[in-house]
């Protein structure tokens, strides 16, 4: 099952509008996506659930795994992927 | 973090808001009252929450909305809550437009970026526990709304 390991660069983390961000892209794809925060090493989380998204405490500079099983699993990891690397469209 | 961070005195409950800028402003004028914001906090908290709403879907009976803004607006950390005697319309956090009608209301004023994802994070795992959250809707004392918290 492909996964992908993103390092989270944002001054905010996870929270607020990269949360929000990286929810809607995850919610655009068919397949089952689950995020874990690798820094803290807590369990792996529903990616398209905001809420769960936000208990991550994902801080600036924390490494999170990505995974995604099923429809379009590569073209969501490379969307999501796309969305961190470009630090959620902010400079 | 949360239990220590709520205001007793920024604690409404069954209050029977107009709307959301209604409950937003009154959470925010406690919180000023008490010192805890400037008095421009309302206004760039209703400012973030039209660019970027916080409304959230839960799973129970209830939506909930966590409204903040800036640490610029904010002098030393603290939490407001309301729960509402009916529910107001505030716009989803994911699908801004989403309309969800909402009935317990976080208003968090942090003073760092840093300790605003703790909060959010704190914030998020009570959303998930519909048990906490019933209760907290039916609770009719700010000492009741503490010891939920203090789990």
């Amino acid at each position: 099952m492909p996964t992908i390991t993103l390092t989270v660069n944002h001054p905010a983390g996870l929270h607020a509008r990269p949360a929000a961000e990286f929810v809607k892209t995850a919610a655009a794809f068919p397949c089952n996506i689950t995020v874990r925060n690798i820094t803290d090493d807590k369990p792996a989380v529903n990616a398209k659930s905001i809420l769960s998204v936000l208990t991550l405490g994902v801080h600036q500079g924390y490494e999170i795994e990505v995974n995604a099983e099923g429809d379009q699993a590569q073209e969501a990891l490379q969307a999501i992927s796309d969305l961190i690397k470009n630090n959620f469209g902010e400079t | 973090m949360l239990a220590e961070l709520l205001e007793p005195d920024a604690i409404l409950l069954h209050y029977p808001a107009q709307d959301a800028e209604d409950v937003v402003r009154q959470l925010s004028q406690k919180l000023f009252a008490k010192g805890y914001v400037h008095e421009s906090f309302a206004d760039a908290a209703l400012h973030r929450e039209a660019e970027l709403p916080t409304g959230l879907v839960l799973d129970g009976k209830v939506n909930a909305a966590i409204p903040h803004t800036d640490v610029d607006h904010v002098i030393r950390p603290a939490v407001a809550l309301a729960t509402l005697s009916k529910p107001v319309i505030f716009r989803h956090m994911i699908d801004p437009t989403e309309e969800v009608p909402v009935q317990i209301v976080f208003l968090l004023a942090l003073d760092q970026p840093k300790s605003q994802v703790a909060m959010l994070q704190e914030v998020a795992s009570i959303l998930q526990d519909a048990v906490i959250i019933e209760r907290m809707m039916e609770a009719d004392s700010v000492s009741d709304i503490i010891a939920l918290l203090q789990r």
